[in-house]
């Protein structure tokens, strides 16, 4: 637009020039005929002599919190640029796998990806400009320099090149534990839940840690009745957590290629908070599903950051190599008497196949901050 | 919205110091406008005052501007208190001066050219402050680079000679602040780390003005000295443009009429208008007249219109009883040349020519007479299509009003009663002149009084021919200029509307009735011989043409060619006057162009003394007694209109700094009130959970920021606690972004309101 307006006035200021006979018109129309040649040599050239690369290609970062990003740019001309553009295409991963483009040598690469423009300035010299990134799912987005546009200081011509940088940044969840109350490890069906890894299948006695009042929501069968007797008041047992207890909790993913991008992120928050929930019951928690090509992964999970090594393992959708299961062994397993928890993509968490409760997505904030859970 | 949000910029600091090259560049700008102004005919003022007050002016508002808001305040309101009282104790100076400056600009003119040196200076003052509040404050260089350039190609259409150093100036500043204002075309920048912004603009600014510098110094010489070549090239294009928009139009077929004088080229299709047949070939150049010109109404002529002039010949003659359709004084006196002509008795009675006149459009709503002719009806059998003129050529008139057959004597006798009063009735009504449009033609007349019809025409060729120039390109004459005394005092440059609109004013100020006249003019050679003997024509609009006529006793009315021939010849001719006469007229009372006064150059031409023309602007009011404070009024007006923008400014500043003391609560509310301004969501009232999401797609603020601006503000409204100042902060920054991009999305008009009336932004 601006090329055809100066075009325009350039042509009009001829035009009168010539039929108002004026020559310092005619000498402005020449000179502005000559600053449009100047204009796109001057593009050519200062495209040639700037540069711009990431300065990192690997981040992390919560859900919603902004991540800065630098860039470096590099003018080795003499003139400095007073405008400069480049253009970013930003997306998801699981987006690009799903748009049908390729996911190569752990790269994602573009897909449903949506375009933005920056625009800037930069002296002669090196530089660092910086843009901030948030993202609102979790998942691994992936932010491109594609392309960098130099302008002439007229911003008539531009020249671009081709920019291959690339910035995959993890999301992970905001780090929130679900409430969650397990099962008496010596009542019942506590050994279907809580085992020894070490020793499976054998009795788990947990020890009292302590004695408290009774609050609403309590299992009644944690009542300590003699203390109860004794003072008239409820009290509830609180049993140690074992240091080498184990909860397998399988995720059944099947659908996660057709969910959409609110459903996944759903998903793996409520994985986060089930999985840290139960590491506070508990010291490790056995996580299992299987993965896009039908096979099984497994993977213990046994602090925060191994939570999130395991949300990076689902992110990209392969196998944990240290610490893979085969097939058979999950089967004999899967066959224990203790049984497993699974969640799936409904966010449904069952236990042995039994439905224990159903999250919703669209309240999911408030369930796992709210809620007291008991399986 | 992917779920992902990107932000840049948004934090970027406050660069300090100030920017020399916007100090440079807005001087430039202001002093281009006033040497623009100045360059108006008849304008002048002292630069020694004007130039170094602006200067001083812009230096302050520059230094107030980019340092403390409050200092700029005190100045504005400096300026507007020194102002109004040097306005309101000069009022009767700036008044005139005013009125003076008007009449220039309209073209009227004084008779003393008068200084106007009080009126400039308040001028460059708002135009500084004007200049500075849109580049320094709004940061918007479109509307001024558009004034400007408007400025530029426009001020030749008020006749402004504009000068090489207003045009680089304006130039400069155009260019600088189109650097200076870059700020890309995204909604948002990226930030830099240890990187001055506005530092980098201004090197490329500076840089760009010295190239500029460079290519205009380089220009403008090669422009001054091929400039002929160069409008030649322009003209080349023009004509091609014309004359295939002429085609598509289908007018190029059509016949030239009208007595509008062209004020630009003019260019010529070539295209057969007319077929032309006469049964001899003619001897002569053959003038059809389509047009008669009666009065000069500036920039062309009124069509003659004889019907009042005959009802008062026949009044005089009584004859008003004869009159009906078919007999009346305006039909006799239409074939009276030719029918006395032909009742004059002598030994070889002249032999009248027949003129078949064809329009190939088919469109006869004008005709085109030869001179010394009567409509005919028939030759030689009959015709298709056209009409018939029986006309004598010049060399054949030979009227001799005692020497008719005895038995046309008593139609000769009417004949010559209608002559001699018609006479009587056309002296008056063709030597009308708008003197006060013609000042200059009016002086020069006057001053070289002549007495015979010789000498008068025999002037008036040479001051035409050595004045002017024949072109069929003079370029474009101004708006505010007559065409006929531009083309004669200014810029000599015309073709035959020119000349022959020139000639006939100046017949008429010496008292001799004269007429414009236009229509074809088609020379003997342009005639072919057909094959049953007759001798065709076809004329195109090459041939059309502007003559003068002049009323010779017996003849009637007669063309005098007075544009230049192709060979650069003096081509008037008529009964009693040739080459010649005219030499030895020049010869005997020695005129010379180079020492007499009659050389009306360009420097004569810009001093030659005006005429006052009080009559031309001076309206009769009834409100004469209220005059002056009309004037006062008129003048607060226009004092209040040009401060409004500072105060429209001030107003939106103070609105802003407020936003500063709101609570989160009021900041909210002003968000709805924006979004109901702009027609964005109209039906929200900001409590719906997919206010955020809706507001970020339509906006592009992330969605992020306005749903913490929502949660931060329920939290005010219904918890418990007061918000820090911190979440205040947030607040009024979401609103800062989302005002921004609400800006951005509006159209002009709304744009105005949204800044300047409600001061959201």
């Amino acid at each position: 637009m601006r090329k055809l307006v100066y075009i325009f006035v350039t042509v009009i200021t001829c035009y009168m020039a010539g039929v108002f006979r004026s020559a310092p018109l005619m000498a402005l129309a020449g000179m502005e005929a000559v600053l449009f040649g100047a204009a796109f040599v001057q593009s050519r050239y200062l495209k040639r002599h700037l540069s711009a690369e990431l300065l990192r290609h690997w981040e992390v970062v919560e859900k919603s919190m902004w991540l800065v990003c630098k860039i470096k740019l590099k003018n080795t001309g003499k003139l400095p640029v007073s405008r400069f553009q480049i253009k970013l295409r930003y997306g998801y991963c699981r987006e690009a796998a799903r748009g049908g483009r390729q996911k190569s040598a752990g790269k994602c690469t573009a897909a449903g990806e949506r375009a933005k423009y920056i625009d800037g300035s930069c002296a002669g010299g090196e530089s660092i400009a910086q843009l901030e990134v948030a993202g609102r799912y979790c998942g691994i987005m992936t932010l491109r320099m594609v392309r960098l546009r130099v302008y002439d200081y007229l911003s008539l011509f531009s020249g671009a090149r081709r920019m291959d940088g690339t910035v995959e940044v993890a999301v992970f969840p905001q780090e929130k534990a679900l409430c969650l109350e397990l099962s008496s490890p010596v009542e019942g069906e506590a050994g279907l839940l809580q085992e020894r890894i070490s020793d499976r299948g054998g009795e788990a006695g947990g020890e009292v840690r302590q004695l408290r009042e009774y609050q609403s929501g309590d299992s009644s069968r944690y009542i300590h009745w003699n203390q109860t007797a004794r003072t008239g008041q409820l009290w509830v047992k609180e049993y140690e957590r074992e240091a080498d207890s184990c909860i397998r909790l399988f995720l059944d993913m099947e659908g996660m290629e057709e969910s959409g991008e609110a459903e996944a992120d759903a998903f793996y928050e409520l994985v986060s908070a089930l999985v840290l929930g139960l590491l506070k019951q508990t010291a490790s928690v056995l996580v299992s599903w299987h993965d896009g090509a039908g096979r099984m992964a497994e993977m213990e999970v046994g602090s925060g950051e191994q939570c999130r090594e395991l949300l990076l393992c689902l992110y990209r959708g392969r196998y944990p190599a240290p610490c893979c299961a085969s097939q058979t062994a999950w089967e004999t397993e899967n066959r224990s008497p203790g049984g497993i928890l699974k969640l799936d993509m409904r966010l449904g968490l069952y236990r042995n196949d039994m439905l224990l409760y159903r999250f919703s997505a669209e309240e999911l904030e408030e369930q796992i901050t709210g809620g007291k859970y008991f399986i | 919205m992917n779920g992902i949000e990107i932000r840049a910029g948004l934090e970027e600091p406050e660069e300090k110091g100030r920017p020399a090259a916007a100090l440079l560049f807005l001087e430039a700008g202001v002093f281009g406008i006033l040497l623009l102004f100045g360059s108006l005919k008849g304008i002048s003022y002292s630069g020694w005052a004007v130039y170094p007050v602006t200067a001083l002016l812009c230096w302050a508002i520059w230094y107030t501007c980019y340092g403390s808001r409050w200092a700029y305040l005190l100045l504005v309101a400096g300026a507007v208190v020194a102002y109004g009282a040097v306005v309101f104790g000069m009022e009767d100076v700036f008044r005139e001066q005013i009125r003076y400056i008007e009449g220039c600009i309209l073209g009227g003119s004084k008779a003393e050219p008068m200084d106007v040196t009080e009126t400039v200076m308040l001028m460059a003052a708002l135009l500084a402050f004007f200049t500075a509040m849109l580049e320094f404050l709004i940061r918007s260089h479109r509307l001024l680079y558009f004034m400007t350039t408007g400025l530029l190609l426009l001020a030749p259409l008020w006749g402004i000679r504009v000068r090489a150093e207003a045009v680089l100036l304006l130039a400069l500043f155009q260019a600088a602040f189109w650097i200076l204002q870059t700020d890309g075309g995204a909604s948002w920048r990226a930030s830099f780390e240890g990187i001055n912004k506005r530092r980098i603009l201004e090197k490329s600014s500076l840089a760009m003005g010295i190239v500029m510098l460079a290519a205009f110094l380089a220009a403008f010489p090669l422009a001054s000295v091929n400039g002929d070549r160069f409008y030649t090239w322009i003209y080349q294009g023009e004509g091609q443009v014309y004359r295939m928009m002429n085609r598509l139009a289908g007018k190029d077929t059509a016949p030239v009429t009208g007595g509008t004088l062209g004020r630009g080229n003019q260019y010529r299709t070539g295209t057969p208008q007319l077929e032309v047949e006469a049964d001899l070939k003619p001897t002569e150049t053959l003038y059809l007249c389509g047009f008669e010109g009666d009065e000069y109404v500036g920039g062309g002529w009124s069509a003659v219109g004889e019907g009042e002039l005959f009802e008062t010949v026949e009044e005089k003659l009584g004859w008003q009883m004869y009159s009906n359709g078919r007999f009346s004084a305006s039909s006799l006196y239409s074939s009276m040349y030719f029918m006395m002509n032909t009742n004059v008795e002598t030994v070889e009675p002249p032999q009248w020519r027949n003129l078949r006149i064809c329009h190939l459009n088919g469109a006869y709503e004008n005709m085109y007479a030869p001179y010394y002719s009567q409509r005919g009806w028939g030759w030689g059998g009959a015709f298709y299509e056209g009409y018939l003129f029986w006309y004598y050529e010049q060399q054949d008139m030979n009227v001799i009003w005692d020497k008719v057959y005895d038995d046309f004597t008593v139609i000769r006798d009417w004949y010559r009663a209608l002559r001699d009063a018609y006479m009587d009735e056309m002296r008056i009504a063709y030597t009308k002149v708008p003197v006060q449009l013609l000042p200059r033609l009016t002086s020069l007349c006057s001053e070289n009084h002549h007495d015979s019809l010789e000498e008068i025409t025999a002037f008036i060729l040479y001051t035409l021919h050595e004045n002017t120039e024949y072109t069929m390109t003079p370029g474009w004459a101004p708006l505010n200029e007559d065409i006929v005394e531009y083309f004669l005092f200014d810029s000599g440059r015309g073709y035959c509307e020119h000349f022959a609109a020139a000639a006939t004013l100046m017949y008429r100020l010496y008292g001799i009735p004269a007429r414009y006249a236009s229509g074809y003019m088609v020379q003997p050679d342009a005639f072919e011989q057909q094959e049953l003997g007759s001798w065709k024509a076809v004329v195109t609009d090459r041939e059309a043409h502007a003559w003068v006529e002049i009323f010779l006793e017996d003849y009637g009315w007669t063309p005098v060619e007075v544009t230049p021939a192709a060979g650069g010849g003096n081509a008037a001719r008529y009964p009693g006057f040739d080459d010649s006469i005219f030499r030895n007229l020049v010869q005997t009372k020695g005129w010379d162009a180079e020492n007499s006064g009659l050389r009306l150059g360009a420097e004569s031409r810009t001093e030659s003394a005006w005429q006052p023309a009080e009559e031309f602007f001076d309206i009769d009011m009834e409100f004469e007694k209220y005059e002056k404070w009309l004037h006062m009024l008129g003048a607060w007006g226009i004092y209040s209109l040009c401060l409004l923008p500072v105060f429209m400014d001030y107003r939106r500043l103070r609105r802003l700094k407020k936003l500063e003391s709101m609570s989160s609560r009021r900041v909210f509310f002003r968000v709805l009130e924006m979004l109901r301004f702009a027609g964005i969501m109209p039906g929200y009232d900001g409590t719906e959970a997919d206010f955020a999401a809706k507001l970020a797609e339509t906006t592009g603020v992330p969605e992020a920021d306005i749903a913490r601006m929502q949660n931060l503000v329920s939290e005010a409204a219904y918890g418990e606690k007061v918000l820090p100042p911190e979440a205040e902060n947030e607040v009024r920054k979401v609103y800062l972004s989302l005002a921004e991009a609400v800006y951005k999305r509006l159209r002009r008009h709304k744009r105005f309101g949204f800044r300047c009336w409600k001061a959201f932004f």
